[in-house]
């Protein structure tokens, strides 16, 4: 397309598709890839071993006409490939408030999708599952939080996929050799020193998807590298740190050093060259990022709901909701959601955490998630939630009041029935 | 870049073909489409971004480069489809996500949303209003004239009040003034003394002026958050009410319907008529105020001006701080082709105004009436700390300062 670029190397399979020797789908999902990998620069394409599909959200008929059009071509998946959340959640499908006709159209666009071979997984944390790529290993994943957690605490390679290209690499099996399934495009530009923070604030949860803010919002389009931290961050803590970098940024892999695979140390992570940029994390820039993902006025208002499980809340994580419960009850007045996938809701079932949950009131969501599709009935008070990405995006999306907190301010929150802040944690207000 | 009077020729480098020719609008910051913008109106929904409320259909879409979810494909392929796509979209640097979505929508749909890179983006070189023409791998701008004459050397006005705090604003630069009513136009710390009084002189309410209004400040934005959909001359019943509990004392149900009906009597303040005349030939005049319509129609005649628009609390469904005015201001300023950065947002209260419009990314301007007064907040409540752009002691000194920067 663009003038004095070479052209992309096709292997004979790659032309036969593009000349049609699969049927119509497959040739318009390879004419996709290559113009994807003409304006990527890519010298060739490469296989892939799993794909995991985000355009099975439904966001209007575009998404759906296209769907449609590749399973009316024939298409039918090559690789492995898994499902994000979808608008519905097919098991509480009570829980929908949005209108009749959309609903019906996000129901075609799933059933398209699972028609074209894709596995019924409706989950937004594919790592999540029992088969995950492993170190090296090229895979086509779309949402950006999955992309993130694949590319860093998976070691996997994965460039950062959308809607329409998912599904053509799945169908195709191959992608451009560019961007971060390539070695040199993931060394470490930017590093964020975290050396200057309280040790008493890296105990808490509730730092990381902090420190995702301002890692997204200040790496531009540089590779981030976290130093600092101890070592071994548990898995749901890089999630968070990956899941808010993507939501305020366009990061698409930070490694974390004496955490991610590609980073045992600092000069690993930026595979022994300086480093573009230094940036010095202050406890001052976490209250900032914190002060910046609640848009509820100082006096709070009414609590009307507590969401968490954004991304998809992980085995571990239901573990730690139940524990904060305590055997206590949601307040009647407040809607108290928790996001999952169905894999995860059967494992938490198995452990009997699931009717400790529904006794205590907290309504469990699979397939979809609070943020993308209409699940709130009471959307005039403040919403509270320790997702940064739910932060993020909920105002916009659902037009709520929300309140950023610990997962331990959201359960006493809920509890009580009120914004409960804690001050042993923040410091008085 | 080749520069020929007025117009400049640019190099892109083509991501998706096409040719385009319409009015640019340029994005301060990098935009996710999806969460971001509304395929069905075409507006800027991203609550973080600056220029929330701005509507990008029809415009050449200007931006240093897309971020976030990879979701933004399908909303640019489904505005393509709605008609509510930018002409183009120029870009600082490459961006696969937006491209992919303006290519399956030509596939789709055939209809082309041509997309470039363009490296002056991120220059600042091409400005909201210029006319650009998209043709192969040319872009051409023609500039307005006047962005041609303010473009270099012109005078920073400052402020009367305080050169230091208000040395970066440009009055010139905005082209819209949202207005807090009561306490920035209507003095009505004034107003709610002279109809509290009578009460708390038949109720033996020992309380100095700050107390009371201290006291009215905090019931107001108790009630106001508690009752966001109450109309106003009810959250000012409820409030006598509360500050009857407070003191001790009684209200009785003609008392509170007298205070309830009091806004209307609240006066003007002296420069307030005058001044917003002026401001009137120079910019468009919303406001946006927690108080509802019947009221403010009263206190509109106290101020004389007509104003392009009015965002009362009926209409917000809300109080400030909650964000609720701005947005349907913004909104409504969008529609006049008003973007978010040409707003500057003018008011006493930091609590119910500066607080709730920075947090949306507005530039506001305080008018800080109560700058002689020793200490408290009046009838607002105490606010997080926030600081204005600029700040002036009375609505006459911000016209003022205008008429200077006009004269520089």
């Amino acid at each position: 397309m663009g003038p004095g670029r070479p052209a992309v190397r096709l292997s004979d399979s790659d032309q036969a598709l593009l000349a049609g020797a699969e049927g119509p789908a497959a040739r318009l999902a390879m004419r996709i890839v290559v113009e994807m990998a003409r304006l990527a620069g890519a010298a060739e394409l490469i296989d892939i071993t799993s794909a995991h599909i985000d355009g099975c959200l439904f966001h209007g008929d575009a998404g759906l006409d296209f769907a449609e059009r590749l399973l009316e071509g024939g298409a039918v998946v090559r690789v492995p490939t898994t499902l994000n959340v979808a608008s519905l959640d097919l098991l509480h499908p009570d829980r929908y408030r949005g209108g009749p006709e959309t609903a019906r159209a996000a129901r075609r666009l799933m059933d398209a999708y699972v028609a074209m071979g894709c596995a019924e997984t409706w989950t937004c944390a594919p790592y999540q599952l029992p088969r995950r790529p492993g170190l090296g290993e090229h895979v086509a994943w779309a949402e950006s939080n999955a992309i993130v957690f694949a590319n860093s605490v998976l070691g996997a390679r994965t460039a950062r996929y959308g809607d329409f290209i998912d599904i053509c690499a799945a169908v195709t099996g191959r992608v451009p050799d560019a961007g971060l399934h390539r070695t040199e495009r993931r060394r470490g530009q930017v590093v964020f020193d975290l050396n200057g923070l309280p040790e008493r604030l890296l105990a808490e949860d509730v730092l990381y998807p902090l420190v995702g803010l301002v890692v997204g919002a200040e790496s531009g389009n540089l590779v981030p590298v976290v130093d600092g931290l101890p070592p071994g961050v548990a898995e749901d803590r890089l999630k968070a740190v990956g899941a808010a970098a993507a939501a305020s940024g366009e990061v698409g892999l930070v490694h974390v050093v004496g955490s991610t695979p590609e980073a045992p140390t600092l000069a690993d992570a930026l595979q022994h060259r300086q480093p573009d940029r230094l940036v010095t994390v202050t406890p001052a820039m976490v209250l900032a990022a914190r002060d910046r993902l609640t848009t509820a006025g100082p006096d709070r208002g009414r609590l009307a709901g507590v969401n968490v499980g954004t991304p998809h809340f992980s085995v571990a994580e239901f573990g730690q909701l139940v524990a904060l419960l305590g055997g206590r009850r949601v307040h009647p007045e407040v809607e108290c959601y928790a996001s999952t996938s169905r894999h995860v809701l059967a494992r938490i079932e198995a452990l009997g955490w699931l009717a400790a949950l529904e006794a205590a009131g907290v309504r469990l969501v699979v397939d979809t998630c609070t943020y993308v599709t209409s699940i709130l009935t009471d959307t005039a008070g403040v919403v509270m939630t320790n997702s940064a990405k739910w932060a993020w995006y909920a105002p916009g999306n659902l037009g709520v009041q929300v309140v950023f907190a610990s997962l331990r301010e959201c359960v006493e929150s809920a509890v009580e029935g009120r914004v409960v802040g804690d001050d042993a944690l923040w410091g008085p207000r | 870049m080749t520069r020929s009077g007025d117009r400049v020729e640019l190099e892109a480098r083509v991501l998706l073909a096409g040719t385009a020719a319409g009015t640019a609008l340029v994005l301060d910051e990098p935009l996710s489409l999806w969460g971001g913008m509304d395929p069905h109106s075409g507006r800027v929904c991203d609550h973080h971004h600056p220029q929330l409320g701005v509507t990008v259909t029809g415009r050449v879409l200007v931006m240093p480069s897309s971020r976030g979810s990879s979701s933004s494909s399908s909303v640019l392929a489904e505005a393509v489809r709605l008609g509510t796509a930018p002409l183009a979209i120029l870009l600082a640097e490459p961006d696969e996500i937006l491209v992919l979505g303006a290519l399956v929508a030509e596939y789709l749909y055939g209809r082309v949303c041509p997309i470039l890179v363009v490296p002056e983006v991120a220059g600042g070189t091409i400005a909201t209003g210029d006319q650009v023409t998209v043709s192969g791998d040319r872009v051409t701008l023609a500039r307005s004239r006047n962005l041609d004459g303010t473009e270099e050397g012109s005078m920073t006005a400052r402020s009367t009040a305080d050169t230091d705090d208000t040395a970066a604003l440009r009055l010139g630069d905005f082209s819209a003034l949202t207005f807090d009513c009561y306490g920035t136009l209507i003095d009505w710390e004034a107003g709610i003394l002279a109809a509290l009084r009578p009460w708390t002189a038949a109720h033996r309410v020992e309380v100095d002026d700050e107390e009371l209004l201290a006291a009215f400040g905090r019931a107001e934005s108790r009630r106001q958050a508690a009752q966001p959909t109450a109309p106003y001359p009810e959250i000012l019943a409820g409030v006598l009410g509360d500050l009857a509990t407070e003191h001790g004392a009684t209200a009785s149900r003609e008392e509170a319907a007298a205070f309830a009906g009091s806004v209307g009597d609240w006066p003007a303040f002296p420069d307030s008529a005058e001044a917003l005349a002026y401001l009137k030939r120079h910019y468009r005049l919303v406001i946006v105020s927690n108080v509802d319509r019947a009221s403010f129609r009263h206190s509109n005649a106290k101020l004389g001006v007509t104003f392009d628009a009015v965002v009362t609390a009926d209409d917000a469904g809300a109080y400030k701080p909650a964000p609720n005015h701005f947005q349907l201001a913004l909104a409504q300023l969008a529609d006049m082709g008003v973007a978010g950065h040409q707003v500057l947002h003018v008011a006493q209260s930091l609590y119910h105004d500066h607080v709730p419009a920075k947090r949306l990314g507005l530039k506001t301007m305080w008018i800080n009436r109560r700058a002689d007064r020793a200490k408290g907040s009046g009838a607002t409540p105490a606010a997080a700390p926030v600081t204005p752009d600029g700040e002036v002691p009375t609505l006459a000194a911000l016209a003022e300062l205008h008429r200077q920067e006009h004269a520089g």
